[in-house]
């Protein structure tokens, strides 16, 4: 198998892979989970930003600043379209998933809980969401139930059935796992929660590289997800709430711009969504999110997923083949695979594998509750993007079966 | 240390010049200790605070120390086997101002070694030193 031409032109519009585009492979960057690379118009757009752009947004309102705060929200409003929400407002930006984890779990325990409700994350849960929710039950005196899974990693559906009581008021939970890959089935359970008048935050970060976000589809009250997982740069998380529970929720943080009118005691607060957005943001990386979604609009989605796909289905046989490796979960992978591998503890087979000059994770990937429970040495994760080549692929395999040499 | 003065794995360990072959000594290394070890795999002995899980402990005979310490990583468990080598039968002067880096250094494994697993090793160094000043 080779990888088609089209992967290939998708592939050079990343600076990182210029200089390693020769064969024969001799390096793979499987670990896509962790970080995507960025590609060259987000790239571009930072030094473009920082060299005819720089101002600082919505303060003053000088040409250059208004440009720059239009340019500014009209990337919100891009990114509203490209989740399909409803509106522009219901985007705020933070500086990752694990702040927008954050800054949903503090703002719904000071305004919607009471001590005695009940919160249900899943086992799965990266500790972005897991440790936030663990530690703010422990605060406010929540109880928190943690979501069953099935054979296949995913949430067993009959068990959260019982789970959920009279007292359950938010699920928290990821739509794709990033220590397993798995898929979760977020739509059965967003509808659940709904009827039960519970709210729902999903934590998008594994699947937004991956599959097209609807959110008035999925019909969630929130969904957040880091933009250096999609082909953007690190520091920007998108923030998506619900216009009503945005309203409902106080400000985070305290700082300039999220205030409208301050006096010596009193401060009122911005509308929304600049009342969760204190302090001067992340400019440049909205632009190099904005040039990002631009980019991937000009692609053929369709044709890159299912090459993705097709990928992962390929890695996937390929590891069934090995007698010595055991995959986590087999069904609904979505950009990434975890297994292990008998004999090996998973640090001492990344370590070797990075020698041979293949990037890929091992260990607990920020999901201990998980890992700890069915793979104590932790596993080893490969992790793909569209711009991943079947050669690297192969080229993993290859190293992978030169681990035996080290017996 | 002059270079003769070298245990026998470290020496070996030395005489070696490419990667692969030094991993497979390390694995090795790592696979008989695991195997053989007497090490207690207790909370009690158990060193907080490394990537992968490292069990630790110590014996007195007069003024020296002997311990014994084994990982679930074999690639640790062999790099525990060249420091304790360097380190057991030695009384507690000698441990104290015994320098991991410049070992390390010396054995050429400084370079190989991922900036995790140096400071997992000199978590370890500080736990040995730390046992020999409670007992
Ligand atoms: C599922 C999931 N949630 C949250 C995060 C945290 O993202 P960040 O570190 O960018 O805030 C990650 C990143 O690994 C993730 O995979």
């Amino acid at each position: 198998m080779h990888t088609p031409d089209f992967i290939i032109d998708f592939r050079h519009q990343f600076p990182f892979f210029n200089n390693q585009l020769n064969s024969p492979i001799s390096q793979a960057y499987l670990d896509n989970a962790a970080t995507t690379h960025i590609c060259q118009p987000a790239l571009d757009s930072i030094a473009d930003y920082y060299q005819y752009h720089h101002a600082n947004v919505h303060r003053s309102s000088h040409q250059l600043a208004l440009g720059t705060s239009n340019q500014f929200e009209s990337i919100r409003q891009k990114t509203a379209d490209w989740l399909n929400a409803a509106e522009k407002d219901e985007i705020v930006w933070t500086k990752g998933a694990t702040e927008a984890a954050n800054l949903i779990a503090n703002g719904l325990c000071e305004s919607h809980l009471q001590a005695g409700d009940e919160i249900i994350i899943a086992l799965s849960e990266h500790h972005a969401h897991f440790v936030t929710w663990q530690q703010l039950a422990k605060k406010y005196q929540l109880e928190l139930t943690i979501a069953k899974l099935d054979e296949q990693l995913r949430i067993d559906l009959q068990a959260l059935h019982t789970q959920i009581s009279d007292k359950t008021r938010v699920i928290a939970l990821a739509h794709v796992n990033n220590a397993t890959g798995v898929k979760q089935p977020v739509e059965e359970i967003i509808e659940l929660a709904t009827n039960n008048n519970i709210i729902t935050i999903i934590d998008g970060s594994q699947a937004i590289n991956h599959m097209p976000i609807n959110v008035q589809q999925l019909a969630c009250d929130f969904y957040f997800f880091s933009a250096h997982k999609m082909y953007a740069g690190t520091g920007l998380g998108v923030c998506y709430g619900k216009k009503s529970r945005l309203i409902a929720l106080p400000p985070y943080q305290y700082g300039g711009e999220m205030v409208k009118q301050v006096s010596l005691t009193e401060s009122e607060f911005n509308q929304l969504p600049y009342k969760f957005e204190a302090g001067t943001p992340n400019i440049s990386g909205v632009f190099a999110l904005g040039a990002t979604l631009d980019f991937l609009a000009n692609q053929n989605l369709n044709k890159l997923r299912a090459y993705e796909h097709k990928l992962t289905e390929y890695l996937i046989e390929q590891l069934k083949k090995r007698s010595a490796i055991s995959l986590l979960a087999t069904e609904q992978l979505t950009g990434a695979v975890s297994f292990i591998i008998k004999d090996f503890h998973s640090a001492d087979a990344a370590e070797l594998l990075s020698q041979m000059g293949i990037a890929i994770r091992s260990g607990s990937h920020c999901a201990m509750p998980l890992i700890q429970s069915i793979a104590p040495g932790g596993s080893l994760r490969v992790s793909i993007a569209a711009y991943t080549l079947i050669e690297e692929i192969d080229y993993f395999l290859s190293c992978l079966d030169q681990l035996d040499d080290f017996l | 240390m002059k270079t003769t003065d070298f245990p026998k794995h470290a020496q070996q360990f030395i005489n070696i010049n490419n990667w692969q072959e030094q991993y497979r000594l390390l694995m090795k290394l790592g696979g008989d200790s695991n195997k053989t070890s007497q090490t207690d795999k207790t909370e009690k002995s158990l060193v907080h605070g490394c990537e992968s899980q490292v069990w630790l402990q110590v014996n007195q005979s007069g003024e020296r120390y002997q311990f014994s310490a084994i990982s679930d990583s074999r690639i640790v468990s062999g790099l525990i086997v060249l420091l304790l080598e360097a380190l057991n039968d030695k009384d507690k002067t000698y441990i104290e101002s015994f320098d991991l880096n410049n070992y390390f250094e010396q054995l050429g494994l400084s370079q190989q070694l991922s900036q995790s697993r140096t400071k997992g090793l000199c978590h370890i160094f500080e736990h040995i030193k730390q046992l020999t000043t409670e007992s």
